[in-house]
């Protein structure tokens, strides 16, 4: 088997010392927490969560075992499939004891994005509104893949491992959630291009 | 049927390259276009501009300073922990002694519960050491804290060590010419009221 998680190195030094730890730690911390922000709705589940991931994923980080495959590409990471597989269980153990409120979400989203220019900014707010309110409709998985793909930036193939289901599963989860998406935001009468939406 | 599936599946392809595309330039649909040498033209027109609405509208949060560094400072601490449990692990026996801080990552976080069956192997720490009995017993003995007995004695010893130099500094006078100038001070000065014949006030 070859071996290519980029996080090889980090992972090794963790393992030998558990305080190197730190640095994986701050590598993924923004993403965990996006994750767990848009599944939970909510700051203060989101940081339990967050914690929950971390502290676990320290904890059984001798048992951690590589994986990477040589079809998995350059940039491809077996600890970050494992770290968001233990993320996932992590935010489903929060939200048996956190009631999800999908509102949240749309303050942070909405923060100024043109702070000088104040009809922009309205705009800006209310496209990021309707974005959200389109993704937060979908069934869980689907929002949960298009959480993973545009907000994480995971590959198809990282993405099927934290969810445990094939690529191909992976990839039309995410089409049928592009389209029901498409259709939200056409209903609302915004299917034309927007704000530097370049169509290619 | 299977029509209608390989077409969605097609479909689905389809969309996959354009992510890929879209998602390797930070959403600059155009760059990323001409970085693949293709510009999506297959794609169904309401997915490419979901999509491009979504690359630009879905931000990545961060968490608060605060909360980065006081969980950076717990995993830090968990991690002086682990380097405990290892250095009992290979020199010396670990000893409850009472309830104390948490030491042990098991106590910190329940793995067995987020366990996932389709998910990774992450048996408790707690299970695979055979510590999975119940009760307050279990209880306590998850919460004791660990320490070295080589440790202990260093310590007891350096602590009778010290009480001995004390106790001989305490019987014996020093005998550097910077002492006796001090201590002979010290006595001139208990004396030299009385001498000059003035009275401490009461």
């Amino acid at each position: 088997m070859i071996h290519l998680d980029r996080d090889r190195g980090m992972v090794e030094a963790a393992q030998h010392d558990p305080a190197a730890f730190d640095a994986l730690y701050r590598r993924y911390l923004a993403q965990v927490y996006s994750l767990a922000y848009y599944e939970l709705g909510d700051h203060h589940a989101a940081e339990d969560a967050t914690e929950r991931t971390f502290l676990s994923a320290l904890a059984n980080l001798a048992r951690f075992e590589e994986r990477a495959r040589p079809a998995d590409g350059d940039g491809a990471s077996t600890f970050k499939v494992w770290l968001f597989q233990i993320a996932r269980n992590s935010i489903a153990s929060q939200r048996r004891t956190t009631r999800r409120t999908a509102t949240a979400p749309l303050e942070a989203a909405t923060t100024a994005v043109h702070p000088l220019d104040v009809e922009r900014d309205a705009v800006a707010r209310e496209e990021a509104a309707a974005a959200w309110q389109a993704v937060d409709r979908l069934p869980a998985d689907r929002r949960r893949a298009l959480v993973l793909r545009f907000v994480d930036e995971m590959t198809t193939a990282e993405i099927a491992g934290v969810l445990g289901r094939s690529e191909g599963a992976v990839r039309v989860l995410i089409h049928r959630g592009l389209r029901s998406v498409a259709r939200d935001l056409t209903g609302r009468g915004e299917g034309r291009g927007h704000g530097g939406a370049t169509t290619g | 049927m299977t029509a209608t599936r390989d077409t969605n599946d097609v479909e689905a392809l389809v969309t996959d390259r354009y992510l890929e595309s879209l998602l390797a330039t930070r959403g600059d649909a155009t760059a990323g276009a001409a970085a693949f040498g293709w510009e999506g033209g297959d794609l169904d027109r309401g997915v490419r501009l979901a999509s491009l609405r979504l690359r630009r509208d879905l931000p990545r949060f961060h968490p608060s300073f605060r909360f980065e560094e006081r969980l950076a400072l717990r995993l830090a601490e968990a991690a002086a922990a682990m380097y405990v449990a290892r250095a009992v692990g290979s020199e010396g026996v670990p000893v409850p002694i009472g309830r104390g801080r948490v030491t042990d990552l098991a106590d910190l976080v329940d793995v067995s519960a987020l366990a996932d069956p389709d998910g990774p192997a992450a048996p408790s720490p707690a299970a695979s050491r055979g510590d999975d009995d119940g009760g307050a017993e279990g209880a306590l003995r998850r919460h004791a804290r660990p320490i070295l007995i080589g440790g202990a004695v260093a310590s007891a010893a350096i602590s009778i060590a010290g009480a001995a130099i004390v106790a001989w500094r305490r019987s014996h006078h020093p005998v550097s010419p910077m002492a006796r100038a001090a201590r002979a001070a010290h006595a001139l000065r208990l004396v030299q009221p009385r001498q000059a014949g003035v009275e401490r006030p009461d």
